[in-house]
């Protein structure tokens, strides 16, 4: 089981997106401490004076980033680096969500992202290890397609750095490489996908 | 060819490196994880800096500027970047994009993907340097640039979501008159978070270009006049009004005698709406403001829709503050223009309403906002002490025992007189056109003095007068005459003095307030406390509005007098005896037969 940390100091905003039922389907989550407004408080706290021994235990961190000091975005950030932790930021003020896997998996998204329907079924899938890849959080079942799309826009580039040969490498491992392997094959998915959508 | 090709290093090497026009990175995959990273505000100044004085007449860019999630499709977004922002100063260049995607498929995979139906722009799914020259020929023969119009319909077709915390367009007409308004007094540099958010996120960008703001050409600094403390209850008074409200009450030339402070708590951290209301209530208790600005949607469930304007914080606290002294004047600050708002706040006793809209005309906006916070200081400075007085007026009849009366209807009328008075003196503050309403509370307030004298114990009424039910004060003689034990001087003010056996025609207000003052408040003569100027006014002035308007002094001596003799503390028995009882009987009758009464 993998233990999830999610830190809100604006407790108002979980009921705005989601709304008292799947918010109590969260609390039934074990796996989930989630702390919000005055019950983070002392946790923002620590972080922001550089203390990351409360995140040890989590495998997953979904933070405000709007509650930390930089001091405290940055213990955040080094902790997972080091520890190669899954990182999510999130803020209202984030017009845009994106995604870098340098170092560690880290996503910074806009809040409308992060409290959306598909928010229960990503934790609970990511709490049993069911979870592939880190942005079915952001795509739902479209995390896939995601990666297919990345994938040829490595094969289009050709001349490949090493990070973008590691890239490569686990989106092969993640989605059939045989198939990938075979252009056509990956156009005519990328084709159908996006033709359901 | 005259062209620049945007990436992110996630095209093939070579063409880049071939590609026959100019190229630049714009790859923020590392920047992302910087504290304060935002995406809008790296591709604004990158753009800036590639565009700004140059003149390129194609832009080239790949649907995606990731290495790593391709469905972040930040292209579109560089590209409505361009479309609306004029100091790129290419806003009517073409724009191909480069992905092996069509623009359907694209469409459906973002928000943003209007963008490709809108006039200039082009795509390609080839990855060499010899079809982007030929379409760049095709281009510049067949549409060198869109017109004015294209780009206006380009706006129109862009359909672009503020980002989740403005709640609502409110909150961001909010930020933009913010930085309109601080640019028009010249304190814009206080604001620079905010300032830079406008400037450079796209969404305000858009709105903007939707928009379009009058340009502020002047800047000026007003003189305001006033003095008192002015408190700010906003959510969003850290975001810079706390600082553009500093700036102008206090950083005018001549004027340091307006003191500003705000409700500084972490209003999104609150979880429920009486603790903000609560937190409110104690800092009005303790920085006991004049003016207050208040801001009517203060935590989430304010932006909620379809939310009952009663059921909003602002208006939860705007009832607590008139509960403490509706004397403190209450302006609405909204960015609202829903009346049912204003509606509901003025029923709450609001006493103005300050709109902050993003387009409106900032020196008459500004110009307006002067004017409200120096009226609002004005009547603060008479209607705050004058409510706290009516107040202790009340807290007196209410521990004074000779008040007593069958289910309260003594007390009742009093308060009922009181807050009808104040009523009245706040229309009369209002309006210079509402003038006369300071004789109309004048004459409230005098009834009340009335309704204290036709209490028994205070003064019974009969043909034989009572001061405190055993000092008799007159007693009737003939009609129109009576024996009295206070005589009338007729003085430059005229009042009354202890004097047995006098004689008076009628026994009015003036007689009985005198006979009270001399007997139950054991004073020498009635000229205590201005009871003889009250009295004055009251039957020279204050019934006749045509010929005078009460002065705002005369009403603080009005209720300074009902002050005294409503508080129970200030009765003394008096050793004066008043009329003997011997006055009665036989020499009454000889009396009555002297003046041919019957």
């Amino acid at each position: 089981m993998s233990q999830i940390l999610l830190l809100d100091d604006r407790p108002g905003r979980q009921e705005q997106y989601l709304g008292s039922k799947m918010r109590e389907k969260l609390k039934d989550l074990k796996e989930l401490t989630t702390l919000l407004g005055e019950q983070c408080r002392e946790m923002i706290n620590k972080l922001n004076s550089k203390d990351d021994s409360n995140l040890e235990e989590f495998t997953l961190i979904i933070i405000h980033r709007s509650s930390l000091s930089i001091d405290g975005i940055n213990t955040v950030k080094e902790h997972c680096k080091k520890k190669k932790k899954n990182l999510v930021f999130f803020s209202g003020g984030i017009s845009q969500s994106l995604f870098s896997s340098q170092d560690f998996q880290y996503m910074l998204l806009n809040s409308k992202d992060l409290y959306q329907p598909n928010l229960y079924n990503f934790l609970s899938k990511y709490v049993e290890r069911q979870v592939k890849h880190i942005t079915e959080l952001l795509y739902g079942d479209n995390w896939k397609l995601n990666l297919m799309l990345n994938y040829r826009q490595l094969l289009i580039k050709e001349k490949l750095s090493r990070t973008e040969e590691n890239v490569k490498e686990n989106i092969e491992k993640l989605i059939e490489k045989q198939r990938l392997l075979e252009d056509i094959n990956l156009n005519k998915e990328i084709e159908v996908i996006i033709a359901k959508l | 060819m005259n062209a620049l090709l945007v990436h992110a290093d996630n095209l093939n090497p070579d063409l880049i490196k071939n590609f026959p026009g100019n190229e630049v990175a714009f790859d923020y995959s590392q920047s992302i994880q910087n504290a304060n990273f935002v995406l809008d505000h790296f591709l604004h100044e990158r753009l800036l800096e590639s565009l700004k004085n140059e003149g390129y007449n194609v832009i080239f860019i790949p649907y995606t500027l990731s290495q790593q999630n391709y469905l972040e499709l930040t292209g579109l977004r560089v590209a409505a970047h361009i479309r609306v922002t004029k100091d790129f100063n290419h806003q009517f260049v073409p724009i191909v994009f480069i992905g092996s995607e069509t623009r359907e498929q694209i469409a459906k995979l973002s928000d943003l993907g209007n963008i490709l139906f809108t006039p200039g722009i082009f795509s390609t799914q080839k990855f060499d340097v010899d079809s982007y020259s030929k379409q760049y020929d095709w281009i510049l023969e067949n549409k060198p640039k869109i017109t004015e119009t294209e780009l206006n319909k380009c706006f129109e077709r862009l359909k672009i979501a503020p980002p989740a915390n403005y709640q609502s367009h409110h909150s961001i007409d909010n930020e933009l008159a913010l930085l309109r308004w601080s640019e028009y007094i010249g304190c814009s540099e206080k604001i620079s978070e905010v300032k830079e958010n406008i400037k450079t996120s796209l969404y305000f960008k858009y709105h903007q270009a939707l928009n379009p703001c009058p340009l502020i050409q002047d800047r000026k600094n007003f003189l305001l006049s006033g003095v008192g403390n002015i408190l700010l209850i906003d959510d969003e008074a850290k975001k810079g009004w706390k600082d553009f409200y500093k700036h102008f009450f206090q950083n005018n030339i001549n004027n340091k005698t307006i003191e500003f402070d705000y409700l500084n708590i972490d209003f999104k951290s609150i979880t429920n709406q009486s603790e903000i209301v609560e937190k409110a209530k104690e800092k009005v208790r303790e920085y006991n403001p004049d003016v207050v600005l208040l801001d009517l949607r203060l935590c989430d469930q304010d932006f909620l829709e379809n939310v009952n304007p009663k059921a909003l914080t602002g208006i939860k606290i705007l009832k607590k503050i008139k509960e403490i002294n509706k004397g403190i004047q209450v302006i609405v600050t909204t960015a609202s223009n829903k009346s049912w708002n204003y509606q509901t706040a003025l029923s709450f006793g609001a006493d103005g309403y300050l709109v902050k809209q993003g387009n409106s005309d900032v020196k008459e906006d500004i110009r307006n906002l002067k004017e409200l916070i120096e009226k609002s200081l004005k009547r603060a400075k008479f209607l705050k002490p004058v409510y706290q007085k009516i107040s202790e007026i009340k807290e007196f009849i209410n521990e004074n025992e000779r008040f007593d009366s069958k289910d309260d209807n003594i007390r009742k009328t009093l308060y009922s007189n009181l807050e009808i008075s104040f009523e009245l003196l706040s229309k009369a503050t209002s309006s210079d056109d509402h003038k006369k309403y300071f004789n109309y509370a004048f004459l409230q307030l005098f009834l009340c003095i009335e309704e204290f004298l036709s209490i028994n114990s205070v003064f019974k009424y009969g043909d034989k007068c009572y001061v405190d039910n055993n000092i008799k004060a007159a007693e009737k003689i003939a009609e129109n005459k009576w024996k009295s034990a206070i005589k009338y001087y007729r003085e430059e003010t005229s009042y009354w003095s202890y004097e047995e056996n006098e004689e008076v025609k009628n026994i009015g207000t003036d007689f009985k307030m005198s006979a009270v003052l001399i007997f139950l408040f054991d004073k020498e003569t009635s000229d205590y406390g201005n009871w003889p100027v009250i009295r004055d006014v009251r039957n020279k002035k204050a019934a006749h509005p045509d010929i005078g308007i009460i002065e705002q002094e005369e009403i603080k001596q009005i209720l300074d007098f009902m002050k005294y003799i409503f508080n129970v503390n200030n009765f003394k028995r008096s050793i004066k005896k008043g009329l003997m009882d011997d006055i009665g009987g036989d020499d009454i009758n000889k009396q009555k037969e002297k003046f041919g009464s019957k």
